[in-house]
């Protein structure tokens, strides 16, 4: 039982040769392992995507957080050169209050808003920047250095009452104050220039990157709408491929042509445990196929055997019957012939000598081989049987040549003939008729022939003897003896020998027998015939 | 096979699409960003320190002499590690150096800048234009100036790089007299100036023409013109000396707005070929018009490197190497390619 249901299992197995690419993907071991999966390939790509639009829009956002804080400075720095001049001024008008009037509140102030000033000139650049604006901011830092230090000088004058100095002071503050007024203005203009400058290429810029950040969208969506009709169909396409296929293997259409998948992701797996699958079934098909096959042709064979069987069954019940019969048949002949010895009547001990003797030839195995010598000398008892019984009515001819009386025939072939010829040809006729008995050489066969000029045979009754020959013939037959003689010639000869009818309705039938001159063994006697045929010599012997 | 290339067409053109658009955001964003950053947004760290300061004063014009000269200034100060700080007056105006001074905007910025305690100071000064008392308080404050002026050195300059005004004219006229010989009629075209004062024969440029002229008997200035100050100066100054002398067959220009403004009209007035243009100096517009034989020649002046020496000789007075003293610039011909021949 386990051996059987072993059987079974190795017979759905597909060999690994057929399944080619399992190996490859990795069908066992992670069956969705590192590979370019479809899942992964659509995230990626909608990262990308996401990721191209992320990065078009923050650079935008950077771009416009800089214009914000640009115009922020922009402010900023107008603010600090307006700082600086008020407090320039302040400082300028706290400085002449203080030079006019001398009054401790001026000086105060002109002390505050020039330290406010200093302040603001400190955080001016005064290193050697390779820049206009940095330049010009140097330039200011020392020109208010200059002008605090004209001013201061001029305060220090007044308190010392030195006029001459603190007024030409005073005038060098004007003229620094005039200049730094001057300056300062230039440097918010260049600024504010440059700025507008920059400002005018980033509004052209900006307006065609906005343009372009519309067109950037518009190629993404279309973009990704490409990608989904794409993978719709990646995903779609070899689904139904694989649908049409299923169909087909359940149609029984095993060699149903699905095109390769050659890319290595979920359908791939798919398509490859399709195909496997597809095979093993072809295979299990195969094999079920092959085993009804062989069922079958057991199946003829046991049947043949059966009639076989059967037949050997009748052989051996035949074969019974043929043991007893004759012995009760001779050994009554025999007791008739002594008896008839007896009592003087020599014609009826003659009758049954000679069919006795006949009865023993006929009883002996028809598959046996005897001498053409023997046959004829059988031949020529039945026709004396014959001639006690009917008399004149049939004439009787033997044309006999010599030569062929030494060679081997199978038994009983002309008896059955002639037979035939009293019983079915001339049977009917009243005035009896002819029956020739021949023996000779001709070419290298033995050719036995047996004619009458009786009725003639219908060409059905001679194509069903014939048929005989045919060792699976069996066609039904309504007398045994020509059968049974075709059948024996086919058989003795193997193929060699044949049986010739002519027939001519109302004329006459000749059987002729074409055996091949000088047959070795060509009878096949089984060892039962043969026990029983040294049986019979042992009586004969008695 | 060809299927599935054809359905990866529309992706693949897509794709570039989303890329190229993606790019040419990046770009007009970078771009508006670097205009921000190179201005407003400025980060003072990231601008270079250099060792130097140099406060260059030159006139605000769009001459290639002028483009040439700052162009020469930047290369050498860059090239010295000099920050160059260039200040740019207007050179004509109501108050644009008459009387022989310089503007009162070029005053105020020399005052600016010496305040400013540059490393050295460039100043160009015009012919006729003196300088009042910058040069002392620049010596005063132990700042060096270099003076840079297209002819002979201003009155008191300790160093200048000058230009040879005199051999441009001598030149140009010795081309037109190679060519004409004592049949030469020439017309002198002459760079407009600020002081109005100032007549053609106290022009280097003038003179240098006379000397050769009278070189060579039979041949005659016929007469000399002062460009006006605007954009069609030349134009006018052609006009103006061909229609008093329609005997002219020769113009000499000190300028290139002389020059492009004389080929328009003796183009206009199709004697291209019957008067003969030497031009000054080389623009697109100037080559071009030699090139197509309608300007002889040009005398270029080697503005660019007048600007270089004068950035050097400022870093050696800086340096206390030497007193440059007075640097002279010549000039190169550049004949058109019939002359050339």
């Amino acid at each position: 039982m386990n051996t059987n249901r072993e059987a079974s299992i190795k017979a759905f197995v597909v060999p690994r040769s057929m399944r080619p690419r399992f190996g490859s993907i990795g069908f066992k071991k992670g069956m969705l392992k590192k590979r370019k999966s479809i899942r992964t390939r659509i995230m990626l790509n909608s990262v990308l995507i996401l990721l191209v639009l992320a990065l078009a829009t923050s650079y935008t956002a950077i771009a416009a957080f800089d214009l914000a804080k640009s115009v922020e400075l922009l402010f900023k720095n107008s603010a600090d050169m307006e700082n600086l001049r008020s407090t320039l001024r302040q400082t300028q008008q706290s400085l002449e209050g203080y030079l006019m009037a001398k009054n401790s509140e001026s000086l105060k102030d002109f002390i505050a808003s020039s330290t406010r000033l200093s302040s603001i000139a400190g955080r001016l650049n005064r290193a050697n920047k390779t820049d206009d604006i940095f330049l010009l901011e140097k330039n200011l830092a020392f020109l208010v250095e200059d002008y605090l230090e004209s001013a201061e000088g001029a305060v220090q004058a007044k308190r010392g009452r030195d006029v001459p100095t603190y007024v030409a002071l005073h005038d060098a503050a004007r003229h620094s104050a005039e200049q730094i007024e001057y300056l300062s203005a230039q440097i918010d203009t260049i600024q504010l220039g440059s700025s507008l400058g920059a400002f005018s290429i980033y509004r052209t810029n900006i307006g065609l990157a906005l343009i372009s950040n519309l067109v950037l969208l518009a190629a993404a969506f279309l973009f990704s709408m490409a990608l989904i009709a794409r993978y719709s169909y990646t995903i779609t396409e070899p689904l139904s491929r694989l649908a049409v296929a299923a169909q087909a293997v359940g149609r029984g259409e095993y060699d149903h042509p699905l095109p390769p998948y050659e890319t290595e992701d979920e359908i791939g797996t798919l398509h490859d445990a399709f195909i496997a699958m597809r095979t093993s079934v072809k295979s299990a098909f195969e094999e079920l196929t092959r085993k009804a096959e062989l069922e079958r042709t057991l199946m003829e064979e046991r049947m043949r055997n059966l009639t076989f069987q059967h037949r050997l069954k009748d052989a051996e019940l035949l074969a019974l019957q043929t043991q007893i019969n004759p012995h009760f048949l001779y050994n009554t002949l025999a007791a008739g012939w002594q008896l008839a010895l007896a009592q003087g009547d020599e014609k009826t001990a003659e009758f049954l000598e000679k069919l006795a003797a006949f009865i023993r030839y006929v009883l002996k195995p028809s598959t046996r081989s005897v001498l053409v010598s023997e046959e004829i000398e059988c031949v020529r008892q039945y026709l004396w049987l014959l001639r006690l019984r009917f008399g004149d009515r049939y004439r009787f001819r033997l044309e006999i040549s010599d030569e062929a009386l030494g060679y081997e025939t199978p038994a009983l072939l002309l008896q059955p003939l002639v037979e035939n010829a009293i019983v079915h040809g001339l049977r009917d006729i009243e005035q009896g008729g002819d029956v020739i008995i021949s023996a000779r050489l001709d070419g290298g066969m033995l050719k036995l022939s047996v004619s009458d000029s009786g009725k003639g045979m219908q060409e059905e009754d001679i194509a069903r003897a014939l048929a005989a020959a045919d060792p699976d013939d069996a066609t039904p037959q309504r007398g045994i003896g020509l059968h049974n003689v075709v059948r024996r010639v086919a058989l003795a000869t193997n193929g060699k020998g044949k049986v010739d009818i002519a027939t001519e309705p109302g004329h006459g039938t000749r059987i002729t027998i074409l055996l091949p001159a000088g047959m070795e063994n060509p009878v096949q006697i089984e060892d039962t015939q043969i026990e029983n045929k040294e049986g019979e010599k042992e009586r004969d012997k008695a | 096979m060809n299927r599935n290339i054809g359905r990866l067409v529309p992706i693949l053109v897509l794709g570039a699409a989303l890329a190229g658009a993606l790019l040419f955001n990046f770009q007009l964003v970078a771009k508006s960003r670097s205009a921000l950053t190179a201005t407003v947004l400025r980060n003072p760290s990231s601008i270079h320190t250099a060792r130097y300061h140099l406060a260059a004063i030159i006139p605000d014009a769009p001459d290639p002499f002028f483009i040439s000269l700052e162009q020469g200034l930047r290369q050498q100060a860059e090239a010295r590690d000099a920050a160059l700080q260039l200040v740019r007056y207007r050179r004509y105006g109501a108050d644009a150096g008459e009387g022989g001074n310089l503007s009162s905007e070029a005053e105020h910025w020399l005052g600016i800048v010496l305040k400013g305690k540059p490393d050295g100071i460039l100043l160009y000064l015009p012919q006729g234009i003196s300088i009042n008392g910058g040069l002392g308080e620049a010596e005063q404050r132990g700042i060096p100036v270099v003076l840079i002026s297209p002819d002979a050195a201003p009155q008191g300059a300790a160093s200048a790089v000058i230009g040879d005004s005199f051999g441009q004219g001598r030149e140009a006229a010795s081309i037109v007299l190679g060519l004409l010989g004592s049949a030469a009629r020439i017309g002198v075209i002459l760079p407009s100036s600020p002081f109005s004062a100032l007549q053609p024969d106290e022009e280097p440029f003038y003179r240098g023409v006379l000397e050769a002229v009278t070189a060579k008997p039979g041949s005659f200035v016929a007469a000399a013109v002062r460009e006006e100050e605007s954009i069609l100066g030349g134009e006018q100054a052609c006009t103006d000396i061909l229609d008093a002398h329609p005997d002219i067959n020769a113009l000499l220009c000190a300028d290139s707005r002389g020059t492009i403004g004389a080929a328009q009209v003796i183009v206009d007035r199709g004697e291209v070929g019957k008067v003969v243009i030497i031009g000054a100096d080389a623009n697109a517009e100037v080559i071009r018009l030699v090139e197509k034989g309608v300007v002889h020649a040009t005398i270029v002046r080697d503005a660019m490197a007048m600007g270089e020496k004068a950035v050097e000789a400022v870093l050696e007075l800086r340096r206390g190497l030497s007193r440059q003293g007075v640097i002279k610039v010549g000039h190169r011909i550049q004949p058109s390619r019939e002359s050339s021949r």
